[in-house]
């Protein structure tokens, strides 16, 4: 499995790393139920705000 | 086309944010030992007036079509009281999303009430069993635990669903078993993990402790993998960013998205943006961290001209650098200005400890998960 273990030195990216280990990922999110939401703009990248429990993520389907 | 305000070193500042902070007062009864809230032993309270301009704002917004979700926090908001409280909610739009972090210590049955009236997303900030709180104690130094569960049970009696914010110290896979445990014990709905964040030590590397929070984070996604009950904030966070990247996102895409304002609004109408964490403090050379009063100027005026105040454009500049060279950009978003500023004495930095523990970690646990 690739894994980004070694701080800035890896010559692969995250979004790269993620879809190598796209059947990982597969297994681990899968009790994650999906909303039928599509994706907006930026493939719904919703980064991680700040440290308050305000903000959830849900999967969307597309 | 986004709407955005500066952009001189490439990203840029949303003009349009999605969560409002709001501080109702600067003071919390509790005196934790890991709080670093400047004024938390005052009582200084929020005039109708700011409460107004800030609800006035979203009430703009949402004219044109635009929803902002509102979270009352900085200091302890329930210790404005439940009918002062009951009086800023008054002002805001109806149909408004309100969040409230609290320690849980005042909640009763008239805050309850208030808050299924409101439809107010309640969390509570407790770290786990009893022996893992020992650190969160009253003004007079007793420990807070008995009145932080009093107040969860009458939510839970109440029926008030509720997420659990955890502050985590020791970083071994036996505390995640427990925070876990504890979360699915008191019947939280979703748990947040917070590295306990060391501000000002100027981030000596730590390669060592990230490995104990990948671990960490690898642990508590396996329990849930095995036992879902209980959502994990973190891990849906890793998951957005995985759906988001099999959707085409790459790193490429990163510099184009404008940075998430989160406009705070303190108890005096002073507006912070980027982190609430930055309410209250002062830059040594930039001075006090506000783009300005809502007293004074409308909130939409004080965003539109927010990228131009220079500490603003030192910590664009900060997430610009982020989403340039750090590989786990697309995970994280580089916009972490306060944990850079006390970390490393600069807002324009990049790397820190809390965010190798929390958002690089997070990453990592989840891809050393094992079935
Ligand atoms: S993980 Fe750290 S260095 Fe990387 S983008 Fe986030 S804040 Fe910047």
């Amino acid at each position: 499995m690739s894994t980004l273990n070694s701080e800035h030195t890896s010559d692969k990216n995250l979004d790269e790393v993620l879809l190598a280990n796209a059947e990982h990922f597969e297994w681990l999110l899968s009790p994650m139920p999906r909303s039928s939401t599509p994706p907006g703009h930026e493939g719904g990248l919703v980064f991680h705000k700040f440290n308050s429990m305000s903000q959830t993520w849900s999967r969307s389907d597309a | 086309m986004h709407a955005v305000s500066g952009g001189v070193s490439g990203t840029a500042l949303g003009l349009r944010p999605s969560v409002l902070v709001m501080q109702p007062t600067t003071l919390c009864n509790l005196n934790c030992g890991y709080c670093y809230l400047p004024d938390r032993g005052k009582r200084l309270g929020m005039p109708a007036a700011v409460n107004r301009a800030a609800a006035e704002a979203v009430a703009r917004w949402r004219d044109s079509g635009h929803q902002v979700e509102v979270l009352w926090h900085a200091g302890e908001p329930l210790a404005v009281g439940v009918h002062k409280f009951e009086n800023l909610l008054a002002d805001w739009p109806p149909g408004t999303v309100h969040h409230i972090q609290t320690n849980a210590t005042l909640i009763d049955e008239a805050w309850c009430d208030l808050f299924h009236r409101h439809h107010v997303r309640v969390s509570v900030s407790i770290d786990g069993p009893e022996h893992m709180n020992s650190g969160r104690v009253t003004r007079g130094g007793a420990p807070a635990w008995l009145r932080i569960t009093a107040g969860i049970a009458v939510l839970r009696r109440q029926g008030i669903p509720f997420h659990m914010l955890s502050v985590v110290q020791d970083p071994a896979p036996e505390v995640a078993q427990l925070v876990y445990a504890h979360a699915c014990d008191i019947g939280a709905e979703v748990l947040g993990i917070l590295p306990q964040e060391t501000k000002g030590t100027h981030g000596e590397c730590s390669s060592t402790r990230k490995s104990q929070w990948v671990s960490f984070f690898a642990e508590l996604f396996t329990l849930w993998r095995a036992h879902p009950v209980v959502r994990l904030r973190d891990l849906e966070s890793v998951a957005n960013c995985y759906d988001a990247v099999r959707s085409g996102i790459t790193v490429d895409d990163l510099l184009d998205i404008p940075v998430e304002p989160i406009p705070t609004v303190s108890y005096d109408g002073e507006v912070t943006v980027m982190s609430p964490d930055l309410a209250g403090f002062a830059h040594p050379q930039h001075g006090a961290f506000t783009v300005g009063n809502v007293l004074r100027h409308p909130l939409e005026d004080l965003l539109s001209r927010a990228g131009s105040v220079p500490w603003v454009r030192e910590a664009l500049a900060g997430v610009d650098a982020c989403r340039r060279i750090c590989r786990y950009a697309v995970g994280c978003g580089g916009s972490w200005p306060a944990n850079k500023y006390f970390e490393l004495g600069r807002l324009d930095g990049t790397e820190t400890n809390f965010c190798r523990n929390l958002h690089q970690a997070k990453i990592e646990g989840a891809l050393s998960c094992q079935p």
